[in-house]
C-alpha cells in the first residue's frame, strides 16, 4: 500500500494501518521494553551489590571538611566497607583530627642520606602506592655530584650589606658573596639510578625530594575546588573524593612534588596498608592528585613518617616547630641549613641540612 | 525566494548525516579515549611528571642560610601559622 494511500485512509478516520506503521511500532515498542529491562537490570544490581551503591554515594558526597559528623561517618563507612571487599581484609579509614599545638618540620642531613632508597620503599609500603603501571613515587632520590657543593664554612656569617648614600643597603659582600657557585648545584642531578647500583657512590650527594609542606603552598592557591588545603598542623593534604583531577595543583608546585594517578592505580591487596587515613594513605582512585602528607595518619597518632623509620642512617628528623626543643629547632639553631635561592616564597618546611 | 525542499528523500539524507557523523565523533572519542587508558600511554604520563620534577629540582640551587635568614625564615613561618590558626 502507498503511503498516499495510507494517509488518506487515516484523514478518513479509518483505523486500518498499513505494515510500515505496524512494524514502526513494534520496533519503538520492542526498543523501550529493551531499555526499561536494562535499567530494571542495573536497579537491581545496585541494590545487590554494595560496590555500586557505594560508589553512587561518593560521587554525591560533598567536601569533608564541609560534612556534618553524622555525614563524616556515613563517608568514612562506605569507604572501610569498599576498601575491605575490594582488598579482601579488614580496612579502617580513620579521622583523626589534628594534634592541637603541633606545626609540623622536616629535616634531612644530606651529608649522612647513602641514596639506599629505603624511605622510598618505605612510603610506597605505607601509603598504598601504586606498584605497577604507573609506578607512584612520593620521594625521589637525586644524585648529585659532589663538585658542585662550593660555600665556605668559615666565612657564612661574614657577608655584610655593601653601605650606600642611603644606608647599608646595599648588595652583600664579603663572606662567600663571591664565591663562584655559592651554594649546591642541583644543576647535573639524576632522579632514577638502578636499584642494584652500589651505595654511596663517594663523589655523590644523596638528595631525597618530596613535598616540601610549604608554609605559603602555592598548589592550595592553585586549586579551583579546595580540594587541597593545609591542615592546623601545617600539612598539605588532599580531599581525594573532591579532587576534580584538573592538574592545575601540579602546575602550581615548584617541586613538582605532586603526582597525578593516570591511570587506575595498581596496589595488590596481599601488600595494601590496611590502616588508613581519610586524608591520608587511603587507597586513591584514577583521575586524583596524590602527594606526601608526613604519614598525617602516623603523625596525627604521635608516630614518626615510615621513611623517617625506615632511614638506616638516621639521616632524617621530625619534629613540631612551635618547640624550641624538638630536633627540628635544634638543627635550625646550630646547623648549616640550606634554602633555596629562588623559593619564591613558598616557606617550605622541609629543610635540608649538613651535621 | 526558494522554497524548502521537504521530501521525505531529503529528510533521510539529513537524518542519515547527523546520524554518522555522530557515530564518527564516538568512533573517534573511543579511540582517543582508548589511547589514553592504555597501560603504554598512563606510563608515559607519569614518567613525564617524573622528568618535569627532575627538570625543576635541576634548576634550583641549594644555599646556605645565614643565622639572619634561619632567623626570617622562621618567624615568617610562625607568624603565618599562628594567623591561620588564629
Amino acid at each position: 500500500m502507498s503511503d498516499e494511500k495510507a494517509e488518506t485512509d487515516n484523514k478518513k478516520g479509518g483505523v486500518k494501518t498499513n505494515r510500515r506503521d505496524f512494524l514502526k511500532n513494534v520496533g519503538v515498542a520492542g526498543a523501550s521494553t529493551l531499555m526499561a529491562s536494562s535499567a530494571s537490570a542495573n536497579v537491581s544490581a545496585g541494590s545487590s551489590n554494595p560496590d555500586a551503591e557505594v560508589t553512587a554515594a561518593e560521587w554525591l558526597q560533598g567536601h569533608f571538611v564541609l560534612m556534618s559528623d553524622k555525614d563524616k561517618q556515613e563517608a568514612i563507612a562506605r569507604l572501610e566497607k569498599r576498601y575491605t571487599a575490594q582488598y579482601g581484609k579488614k580496612t579502617t579509614v580513620s579521622n583523626t583530627p589534628p594534634p592541637e599545638g603541633v606545626l609540623f618540620g622536616y629535616a634531612l642531613d644530606i651529608s649522612k642520606c647513602i641514596g639506599c632508597r629505603r624511605c622510598v620503599h618505605a612510603c610506597v609500603k605505607e601509603n598504598n602506592q601504586s606498584r605497577s603501571n604507573p609506578v607512584i613515587h612520593w620521594i625521589q632520590v637525586m644524585k648529585i655530584p659532589k663538585g658542585n657543593l662550593a660555600f665556605s664554612a668559615d666565612k657564612l656569617n661574614e657577608g655584610y650589606p655593601q653601605s650606600s648614600a642611603i644606608g647599608d643597603y646595599g648588595v652583600q659582600v664579603g663572606g662567600n658573596a663571591y664565591e663562584p657557585v655559592g651554594g649546591l648545584s642541583t644543576e647535573h642531578a639524576e632522579t632514577y639510578y638502578p636499584d642494584d647500583e652500589l651505595v654511596p657512590d663517594k663523589s655523590y650527594f644523596y638528595v631525597p625530594v618530596q613535598c616540601q609542606q610549604c608554609e605559603k603552598p602555592p598548589c592550595v592557591k592553585a586549586c579551583p575546588v579546595r580540594a587541597t588545603f593545609r591542615d592546623p598542623n601545617g600539612v598539605v593534604v588532599i580531599d581525594y573524593n573532591w579532587c576534580i583531577g584538573c592538574r592545575m595543583c601540579q602546575l602550581a608546585c615548584p617541586y613538582q612534588a605532586r603526582r597525578f594517578n593516570w591511570g587506575e592505580p595498581n596496589l595488590p591487596p596481599e601488600e595494601m596498608n590496611p590502616k588508613t587515613h581519610y586524608f591520608g594513605n587511603r587507597p586513591r582512585m584514577r583521575g586524583v592528585m596524590e602527594k606526601c602528607t608526613f604519614c598525617l595518619q602516623r603523625t596525627r597518632e604521635g608516630r614518626n613518617p615510615a621513611c623517617l623509620e625506615a632511614c638506616p642512617v638516621g639521616a632524617r628528623k621530625f619534629g613540631n616547630l612551635l618547640d624550641p626543643e624538638s630536633d627540628v629547632r635544634k638543627i635550625l639553631a646550630t646547623k648549616k641549613v640550606f634554602r633555596f635561592k629562588d623559593e619564591m616564597s613558598t616557606y617550605p618546611k622541609f629543610f635540608y641540612y649538613i651535621g | 525566494m526558494t522554497k524548502a525542499d521537504k521530501t521525505k528523500r531529503t529528510f533521510f539524507k539529513k537524518a542519515a548525516a547527523a546520524v554518522g557523523f555522530v557515530a564518527a565523533a564516538g568512533y573517534l572519542s573511543n579511540l582517543m579515549s582508548g589511547r589514553a587508558n592504555s597501560i603504554q600511554a598512563i606510563n608515559e604520563n607519569s614518567e613525564n611528571d617524573v622528568i618535569k620534577q627532575k627538570k625543576a629540582w635541576q634548576q634550583k640551587q641549594l644555599v646556605v642560610m645565614t643565622d639572619s635568614d634561619k632567623k626570617q625564615m622562621l618567624d615568617e613561618i610562625l607568624d603565618s601559622h599562628n594567623k591561620y590558626n588564629a
